[in-house]
């Protein structure tokens, strides 16, 4: 295994702090000790929570922005994190960065879930705007997108893993396009990062789905003093340093195949499978058990749904997984990338496995690592995470680094497409 | 038990999280460091007796296997699940009760942070002149 020198960029500073504290004073305080260690000014920094602190959020924002009022501060709700102080799934952690040769703005947009395209052109023109004045070649954004929430229908409450076919179909075809007007339902993460990518074609990009600790009840994103929830924030940056990016899937496939007949909500339920209802086609021709065997099919859902995600031969980077059940329609995490699906797996093995891979080039200098790798792995692996973050440490010796454990994670390297998926390792940093 | 009150601290940071119904560091009879029962989810507390006694005999099994450094152990009772996080070469368990469906990977973090807690208190004690 390579154990990496690092040769200290001059001027670029990098702090990450993490702080386990409850009351949100006291997280503040932790927090800003800890960043002033090593950056007195920070550029631009980074602050995510897990949902256990939502009671705290204002708190925590004023007196880091107090502390830091020159800062641009985005960040908002992730499931989990890790970093040389450990793996939490519980805590306050913030990404703080210093160099002169930078240039930086903010974004938001706002009603992702109702009308992503025009959420990502807000955001994406506040960033063009912010940054019109810069001098330096290359570009790149950290963004953080309202997750996916479970459909809250007036009168009927939430909705999740529904057995009626009527009310599966009114779900699908009524209910999924007003319940996105009211706040809730799918994410949408694939049009807001096409969208992305079209405003800001030289821009390296890097995020990941805000999310709460896999309930997805609520998600929380922040812009310096403010909290948003259903929005996307991001942080534009300009430098004269080469941005190095990294990213590898964690999933096999299998030689399950399959045919997508039938679609609803423009590609995110499967209605029909080879022609023939898709729950029932899924369960007993593609997984090859029968339902019957889950008491429920939250029980589906919680104890096997993870292990099996889904690619498709038209977009192999698109890896997705089953988000519940609407009668016999199978409601997706995210936009399908084809028709012609194919049956993933992933074992937690195969994960720590696949992390061994990355920055194993011996030329590579890291002053930091910034990377999104989804929440999922947390639930396949649990405590066996902690095998991940020695195999982190041993490659990259005294580097800051900050992995955030979103629901999905985005990323991209101009000029190709931008890839959404879940299941995934992607990583950042300059050189 | 040396380092009491700082056990408690880390088992009553554990009954915080929503999911956590009851947290306690003990070993067979529930000899150990509990926080209050009051502070344990009402609807644990019903079934505590069935609780106890199933939890007593998974503590002969680690009490048995310890010698091989038997790490977790987990049991599913009714609705709930009982996870035994095994303080090294020892008959002592981190234990918590949650319910059935929770998501475990997200617990089992904490549970793995709240060991290595106990576990640093533990030495720095052997470590005392």
């Amino acid at each position: 295994m390579t154990h990496h020198k690092l040769e200290k960029t001059p001027g670029l500073k990098v702090s990450v702090a993490v702080s386990r504290e409850w009351n949100g004073k006291t997280v503040a305080s932790e927090i800003i000790g800890k960043i002033n260690v090593k950056v007195q000014k920070p550029k631009f920094i980074l602050l995510f929570t897990t949902i256990h602190y939502k009671d705290d959020f204002k708190l925590i924002l004023s007196g880091i922005k107090d502390a830091f009022p020159d800062s641009p501060l985005i960040g908002g709700t992730v499931a989990g994190f890790m970093c040389p102080e450990g793996c939490f799934t519980r805590g306050v952690t913030a990404f703080a960065l210093d160099y002169p040769n930078m240039d930086v703005c903010l974004g938001v947009g706002r009603h992702t879930k109702r009308n992503p395209k025009k959420a990502a052109r807000e955001c994406a023109d506040m960033i063009k705007e912010g940054l019109k004045k810069n001098k330096y070649e290359t570009k790149f954004l950290i963004n953080l997108i309202s997750a996916p929430l479970i459909p809250e229908l007036p009168l009927v409450g939430k909705v999740n893993n529904v057995k009626s076919n009527i009310l599966g179909m009114i779900l699908s075809y009524i209910g999924m396009p007003l319940v996105s007007y009211l706040g809730s339902g799918i994410a949408k993460e694939s049009d807001i990062l096409d969208q992305l990518a079209l405003s800001l074609p030289e821009f390296h990009i890097i995020g990941g789905s805000s999310v709460d600790d896999g309930r997805m009840i609520s998600n929380y994103q922040f812009i310096e003093n403010e909290i948003y929830t259903n929005a996307i924030v991001a942080i534009g940056c300009a430098t004269d340093k080469e941005v190095y990016q990294e990213n590898c899937a964690m999933v096999h496939e299998t030689d399950k195949k399959f045919k997508i007949t039938g679609t609803a909500y423009n590609d995110r339920i499967i209605t029909s499978i080879e022609n023939k209802p898709a729950k029932e086609y899924f369960f007993e021709n593609v997984l090859g058990f029968s339902e019957k065997l889950f008491k429920n099919l939250g029980a589906f859902y919680y104890k096997t749904s993870d292990y099996f995600p889904l690619t498709f031969e038209e977009n192999k980077e698109r890896i997705l997984g089953v988000g519940c059940f609407f009668g016999e329609n199978i409601l997706l995490s995210h936009k399908m990338g084809g028709k012609h699906a194919i049956l993933c797996s992933v074992r937690g093995k195969e994960i720590i496995t696949n992390m061994s891979t990355v920055f194993n080039n011996d030329e590579k200098n890291y002053p930091f690592i910034l990377a999104f790798s989804s929440i999922i792995h947390v639930f396949i692996l649990g405590k066996n995470i902690f095998d991940i973050k020695i195999l982190l440490d041993r490659k990259l010796g005294d580097t800051p680094y900050l992995v955030l454990q979103p629901m999905i994670e985005n990323t991209r390297t101009p000029p190709q497409k931008p890839i959404i998926r879940a299941y995934s390792f992607n990583a950042l940093t300059l050189k | 038990m040396a380092h009491e009150k700082e056990i408690l601290d880390i088992l009553e940071d554990m009954l915080k999280l929503e999911d956590v119904y009851a947290c306690m560091l003990v070993r067979k009879g529930m000899q150990g460091i509990m926080p209050p029962a009051e502070k344990f989810n009402r609807n644990v507390m019903s079934i505590w007796n069935i609780l106890r006694m199933t939890m007593d005999e998974f503590f002969d099994v680690i009490k048995q296997f310890s010698k091989y450094n038997l790490g977790e152990v987990n049991f599913r009772l009714m609705n709930y699940e009982v996870m035994f996080f095994i303080l090294p070469w020892s008959d002592m368990a981190l234990v918590a009760i949650i319910p059935a469906l929770a998501n475990k990977g997200l617990l089992e973090v904490e549970m793995e942070n709240g060991r290595r807690k106990i576990i640093e208190l533990m030495e720095r004690k052997d470590d005392s002149p």
